[in-house]
């Protein structure tokens, strides 16, 4: 018998009247075996994360749940009451949540949090609550268990306070396991430990439910995978099937969206088609020159000894991990932070060694676009005032203004419609394009754009990484590109340096390094990144 | 604990120049005021000749220049010397003493009881917030705070004292009574009820809105989804992770509360007659006392560090966020 049984769910939100109400998830039929496991794979608003909350009756007060049926075992879960829920989770069902800092209760030591369970349900005597959570911190394999226990979620890294949260989950041994987007939030190496984590714990027999954006991901762990769009199910099947002959169009754009070395110079979204590669190279001519850059924070080495050049035309990607200094050096680049030694020179003139009041009328010549538009534009301001302040801020004649908006917005694939729509009334990859639109402005030697996709789901990913390809063509753009991604960098880049405890490991062109690595760190990167079985 | 210290080391070191930057500002904006302490006796005297006016002056310090009298005021505020009152005659010291004992009692009790029942309140109306129960305290606390606090004092002194004569109207105990010990602590408490209550029920409202507030902001979090799938009871959940976050920035309110509940207070004190430091500040001016006021304003601003310096004490004690990043360096 299964451990649980999934037929025909639907998950409606009741808006006012019966027109409004908003069908997250419809007709989702599936059955975790022991030692299985279920993928469910969709975009934001696929009604991925409404069904895994569903599974453990917390969907929300406004959520109509449901299905044909739905049983756990041999109980029917959709005749709960809040008294039998509780019952059931932490113990049958073990939820895992995305680790974003604010999954731990910032004011409870880690050993509280994951003894919670044990705790509440009275599984083992009080006494033997500590000994239990220093074992179950030791399986999910965090070091030093003794003294994590008594430390708060602050003082433990991403990749740890998501061990936690699995140690938590696991707690109260319940033999399903539901995990919300486990390894977003992580870079790849940490991402490739908590997969094999959680290939463990599938091994020891449990039925896994892995919710997740990134096919690449649950490719490796997954036994059955459905497609949800729109909460529609659009493929559903084993992975070879899924991988090697998808039968849905949607499927098959999703896969041909996620980018690689092999896509580069290809187009991802697909509408629009474009030519071989246009970045031959050319006769070098460097733009931005960086040369011995050090910086350090106390006793932290943050940047350390690095030098490197930026031809124009050229898109040179920086690839690392989150603390690698990756972040620091993009704001050095920028001159939001002063290097303790070491030069910047832009178009062979000082750059890093000018005092602000002369390097801030040169400012307009090197533009960012950043990871969150949301976090980057004032919320009160239109596209039309965002894009207007920068062309304010190079004296752009006034009287033209608002015909160079509507110029730079084409050039990004936007319109008048959008001139007067504030950030929140843009989707994710619209205000993606208008941050664009408002760094090209100033007419930028270099352009730097810091983890820029990171935040979008796959499919708006491959149109702004496509949007790039072809302004970089259009207008000989020279970009810094940085990403924890690599198969971001791989498709994006002309050169690629790897980056790793403040130093630059090793650097070329991105066929050869990131598939001939030759120092560890690189190549520990590139065993770490969940790879498509595609032929 | 260690690092509870040191936060007040550094607190109480930097408390030094505030101290200082009050004293000059104050110094210097009484100095623009015009009219001194002789000027006030004169006209209550009916006036007098240049010679005595001259000799008064000289007396009290007032003819030299003003940088020389605040050097003298900084140099004796250093030796813990808050001065003469002119006003009153007799030393700033002894007056401030005499008469603050009233004012912490009224301000402290107010205080609490606002913390305590605000909060609980606030942990009623946060732990379903939406529900009938959290919109009809959230109505009755938005009415309670939109009344004036001498409004309600009135109200409350002729109900409960004039008409049921349950509680005395005014003063801080009874008079010439000869009571002592218990006895005249009840006395004194039976004084301070109205008066507390009224300054109590309107900063009550202030603690209860913002408990709400911040539960049902920590209600969104991950941690709470996470409690929830753990098979939590709701009560637990409410009061473990819940409310136990959203204290937190009740706590910073407290301490910043503490300084304008001093300002609250004059206007309580006025209504019932009680003898406490905002009716001093206020015959201060009246007198055109300005060493007094000087010694007035000292006192609050160093009881408003020391109640600050004790809510980052709690602070760091709850929250085990804060000066993390210095341990960590």
């Amino acid at each position: 018998m299964a451990l649980l049984d999934v037929k025909n769910l639907s998950i409606r939100f009741a808006g006012r009247s019966a027109a409004e109400d908003v069908h997250a998830v419809r007709g989702l039929s599936f059955a975790v075996e022991a030692g299985q496991c279920v993928a469910i794979v969709g975009e934001s608003g696929s009604g991925k994360s409404a069904t895994a909350r569903a599974l453990v009756g917390l969907a929300g007060p406004n959520a109509l749940v449901e299905a044909d049926h739905l049983l756990l075992g041999a109980t029917n879960l959709l005749a709960f009451g809040p008294r039998d829920w509780r019952a059931v989770r932490g113990r049958q069902i073990g939820f895992v949540l995305q680790d974003a800092l604010v999954s731990l209760d910032p004011l409870r030591t880690i050993g509280a949090e994951v003894g919670e369970t044990l705790r509440e349900h009275r599984l083992v005597p009080r006494t033997g609550i500590k000994p239990r959570v220093l074992e179950l911190l030791a399986s999910v394999g965090i070091p030093d268990p003794a003294q994590r226990h008594d430390q708060y979620a602050h003082q433990l890294s991403g990749g740890l306070r998501q061990r936690a949260l699995i140690a938590s989950a696991i707690s109260g041994e319940p033999g399903i396991i539901i995990a919300d987007e486990p390894t977003t939030a992580l870079d790849v190496i940490v991402q490739a430990q908590i997969l094999r984590l959680l290939s463990e714990l599938k091994a020891d027999g449990r039925g896994l439910i892995l919710i997740s954006h990134d096919l690449a991901v649950v490719s490796r762990l997954a036994d059955h995978i459905i497609v949800l769009r729109h909460g529609e199910v659009v493929e559903d099947g084993t992975p070879e099937a899924v991988f090697q002959r998808p039968q849905a169009d949607y499927t098959k754009a999703l896969l041909a969206a996620i980018p690689s070395g092999r896509t580069r110079g290809q187009s991802l979204s697909g509408d629009a088609p474009r030519s071989a590669a246009a970045s031959a190279a050319k006769a070098a001519q460097p733009v931005l020159v960086a040369s011995g850059l050090n910086k350090q924070f106390g006793q932290r080495h943050v940047v350390n000894d690095v030098s490197f050049t930026i031809n124009k035309g050229e898109t040179v990607g920086l690839v690392g991990a989150s603390g690698s200094g990756k972040t620091t050096l993009a704001r050095i680049v920028l001159g939001l932070e002063r290097p303790q030694s070491g030069t910047i020179t832009l178009n062979g003139a000082p750059w890093s060694a000018l005092p602000e009041h002369r390097r801030r009328p040169l400012r307009p010549r090197v533009q960012l676009v950043a990871q969150d538009p949301l976090g980057s534009f004032d919320p009160r301001h239109r596209v039309i005032d965002i894009v207007g302040e920068a062309l304010e801020i190079i004296d752009f004649p006034a009287a033209g203004r608002r015909a160079e908006i509507l110029r730079l917005l084409a050039s990004v694939g936007l319109d008048a419609v959008h001139l007067l729509r504030r950030p929140r009334e843009l989707s994710g990859g619209q205000r993606q394009r208008v941050a664009i639109a408002r760094a090209l402005a100033t007419r930028p030697s270099v352009l730097i754009c810091d983890e820029p996709v990171s935040a979008l789901d796959v499919s708006t990913q491959a149109q702004v990484l496509d949007l790039l390809a072809g302004l970089k063509r259009d207008l000989e753009l020279t970009m810094l590109f940085v990403s924890h991604d690599l198969g971001v960098i791989q498709h994006v880049s002309d050169r690629v340096l790897v980056m790793n405890d403040g130093r630059i490991v090793e650097e070329g062109l991105p066929d050869i390094v990131l598939e001939q690595p030759r120092h560890p760190y690189t190549k520990a990167l590139v065993e770490a990144l969940p790879r498509l079985p595609v032929g | 604990m260690n690092r509870a210290l040191r936060l007040i080391g550094r607190r109480a070191i930097s408390s030094i120049p505030v101290l200082l930057i009050v004293v000059i500002g104050t110094f210097f904006l009484l100095e623009l005021a015009s009219g001194d302490a002789v000027d006030a006796y004169l006209v209550s005297i009916g006036g007098g000749d240049a010679a005595l006016i001259e000799h008064l002056r000289q007396s009290y310090g007032l003819d030299q220049s003003a940088l020389t009298r605040l050097w003298i005021y900084v140099s004796s505020l250093a030796r813990l010397d808050l001065g003469w009152s002119v006003a009153f005659n007799r030393p700033i010291a002894g007056l401030i003493l005499e008469r603050l004992p009233n004012t912490l009692y009224l301000m402290g009790s107010a205080t609490a009881l606002a913390f305590v029942f605000g909060t609980a309140l606030g942990i009623l109306a946060g732990a379903r917030p939406g529900s009938l129960g959290d919109r009809l305290l959230s109505i009755g606390s938005l009415a309670l705070y939109a009344v004036p606090s001498f409004w309600l004092g009135l109200v409350l002194s002729v109900v409960f004292a004039v008409q049921l004569r349950w509680l005395p109207t005014s003063g801080i105990e009874t008079i010439a009574s000869g009571k002592q010990g218990l006895e005249r602590a009840l006395d004194i408490i039976r004084h301070l009820v109205l008066p507390v209550s009224a300054l109590a029920m309107i900063y009550l409202a202030l603690f209860l809105r913002l408990m709400r507030a911040g539960m049902a902001e920590i209600w969104r979090l991950d941690f709470v989804r996470a409690a929830r799938a753990k098979g939590l009871t709701r009560a637990r959940i409410v009061l473990r992770h819940v409310a136990r976050n959203a204290l937190l920035p009740v706590i910073t309110m407290l301490g910043l509360q503490a300084a304008s509940m001093l300002g609250g207070s004059v206007v309580i004190e006025s209504v019932f007659a009680i003898p406490g430091f905002g009716r001093l500040a206020q015959e201060a001016v009246s007198a055109r006392d300005a060493p007094l006021l000087m010694g007035i304003i000292v006192v609050s601003a160093v009881l408003v560090i020391v109640v600050n310096m004790l809510i980052d004490l709690v602070y760091a004690v709850l929250d085990p966020r804060v000066g993390a990043s210095e341990a960590a360096s």
